[in-house]
């Protein structure tokens, strides 16, 4: 009832609008906006949000304002409202804001909060009409740790280099959420509860070259950070996680097990990340790949002594996507991926994991994907998706855990999803 | 059986009035698409790959440092033929382009008009100001540039 009123709420703020809105110049600020509201229904599996039932809890909404001061100095800020599942909850944030000075072409300087580039498609992630899909491939664009890999705060250079290649380097760091994705993850898959955290200092570099041949254009891109994040342990989640305790590393963690009074945790994770990306356009048809691998690197140590509290986690990561949409008319669109994604790509089965007790399937996903696309008006979308997914990795084991604490998860599954978008 | 017969039938005519649109659907030919600018700017020329530069943002400044300002059409066949031969976009990925700088705060969305008479008046009296109309409307009130 409640999302329906929500939903309710939404449409008739969306029709009000529609009437009257469109993009506003006033003087020389530009005004901008969207607001999208989507439905996931699955028929197994809770996927990011309580799907099992079906959900209304995936929207976005947006408005920017930007400016021109100047010849070479452009301002701009938007604020961002996103509910999915149990992340966003639709607190208005700031989504971006920053000061962006282009002395030449080749080379300009930006400072403030800003979108991070990440393969083809991450700074635009929050904007579902300027794509085909709903749900971007998760092997490159995982959803659930989108709030924290979106933007960065702090400073870079930018331009556009002869020969077609643009670049952007940039230093900072990355926003961190008590209630966000990276910290339900962590408590998801790991035998501990997480508390409080912040993000080391983080580096990120894109080039993008417009090859010679028309319409082809390839990526690479480069991000390392590191998470520190306070956690509590407790026996009962160590033993129900099947821990061996006396393989743990450290005389003083071995004590602790001994007593059964366990001191806090901090948890170090070490992430770095390189992507590379190819998209092709020729006319309506666009075909896009991209492949990502990230070394991970995570510690679990005492907080009051430092000393490890188990062996290190190091492992990587692998996720890649072939895809494919045409533009049949200037109202119709169909798209199609097929995206993999392991967590560790030693162990393609998730047989390797912090807590036994989750099940093997979160340490992959295979996802086919169609989507088609309706362009109704100039400002109005409408998709329709369906997903035939084999595993659940990139979405939170605590979702689908049982009142009596064991999971309930089905290795094949299907996802479909439907989302309409206004935007001026 | 009948209800089959009814929905191929449908299909099919469907198909046929999207093909006849296509076929009977106003063509543009190159060279019926001038590209124009401010008489103040200096340049007589531009190559392809700096008209496409230009116009995707890319490029921002003239030779002698002034600002570029973009000014394109809303839609129509001109603007169809200058987006597919000078940008390489369709009208509906040139103009997501724009909207992709826009809410990622990288850019302003040019400046778009419903008719050739308004974008010509506004390149006429916009210092650094570049747009693009059919030659046929084009006049002295603005300088036509070259496209190597």
């Amino acid at each position: 009832m409640k999302n329906f009123l929500l939903l309710a709420f939404t449409a008739t703020f969306i029709f009000a609008s529609a009437a009257v809105v469109q993009a506003v110049d006033f003087e020389d600020i530009s005004i901008n906006g969207f607001i999208s509201q989507g439905y996931m229904k699955s028929d197994n599996n809770n996927f990011l949000a309580d799907t099992d039932e079906g959900s209304f809890e995936i929207r976005e909404t947006g408005v920017n304002f930007a400016t021109d001061v100047g010849d070479k100095l452009h301002l701009g800020l938007q604020f961002l409202a996103r509910d999915l599942g149990d992340l966003g909850n639709d607190e208005v944030t700031l989504d971006w804001a920053f000061a962006s000075y282009r002395w030449k072409d080749w080379l300009g300087v930006r400072a403030g909060k800003m979108k991070m580039p990440n393969g083809l498609y991450n700074e635009t992630r929050d904007v579902d009409m300027l794509r085909t899909s709903i749900l971007l491939p998760q092997s490159i664009y995982n959803e659930s740790w989108r709030d924290t890999f979106s933007t960065i705060n702090g400073g870079g250079l930018y331009g556009e280099l002869p020969g077609g290649v643009a670049y952007q380097v940039m230093i900072g760091t990355l926003p961190f959420n008590e209630d966000g994705g990276v910290v339900k993850t962590m408590d998801g898959i790991s035998e501990l509860e997480m508390g409080s955290g912040n993000i080391d200092q983080t580096y990120a570099a894109s080039l993008v070259w417009e090859t010679p041949l028309e319409g082809l254009r390839l990526s690479g891109t480069y991000i390392k950070t590191g998470l520190e994040i306070d956690a509590e342990a407790s026996m009962t989640e160590l033993q129900r996680a099947g821990l061996n305790l006396l393989a743990l590393t450290g005389s003083e963690a071995q004590q602790e097990y001994a007593t059964g009074i366990l001191a806090p945790r901090i948890l170090d994770i070490s992430l770095e990340s390189w992507t590379v990306s190819a998209e092709y356009t020729i006319g309506d048809l666009i075909v896009a790949g991209e492949y990502s691998i990230t070394e991970n690197d995570i510690e679990t140590s005492r907080k009051d002594t430092g000393e490890l509290s188990r062996e290190p986690s190091v492992y990587d990561s692998e996720g890649y996507y072939l895809s494919a949409s045409y533009r049949f008319t200037d109202w119709f669109e169909l798209g199609a991926y097929y995206s993999v994604y392991y967590l560790n790509n030693d162990d393609k089965g998730g047989k390797i994991k912090f807590n036994d007790a989750v099940p093997d399937e979160y340490g992959w996903l295979k996802d086919t994907a169609l989507s088609a696309r309706f362009d109704v008006t100039d400002n109005w979308v409408v998709k329709v998706e369906g997903h035939i997914m084999d595993g659940l990795a990139t979405s939170f084991p605590q979702d689908n855990i049982n009142p009596d604490g064991t999971y309930d998860v089905s290795t094949d599954w299907n996802l479909f999803a439907v989302k309409v978008t206004y935007s001026f | 059986m009948t209800k089959i017969y009814c929905l191929v039938r449908t299909v099919l005519l469907v198909t046929a009035c999207a093909l006849s649109s296509l076929l009977f659907s106003s063509v543009v030919f190159a060279g019926d698409v001038a590209l124009i600018a401010n008489n103040a700017v200096t340049e007589a020329f531009l190559n392809q790959k700096e008209v496409k530069k230009v116009f995707l943002g890319k490029k921002t400044q003239w030779e002698n440092g002034d600002k570029i300002i973009i000014a394109t059409l809303d839609g129509g066949v001109i603007h169809e033929q200058f987006v597919n031969d000078f940008v390489g976009k369709t009208p509906s990925q040139y103009k997501k382009y724009w909207k992709k700088l826009t809410f990622t705060g990288k850019g302003k969305a040019p400046k778009s008009f419903k008719s050739e008479e308004e974008l010509a008046a506004y390149v006429a009296e916009t210092a650094g100001a570049i747009g693009y109309l059919a030659t046929s409307t084009a006049s002295d009130k603005t300088k036509t540039i070259d496209v190597k």
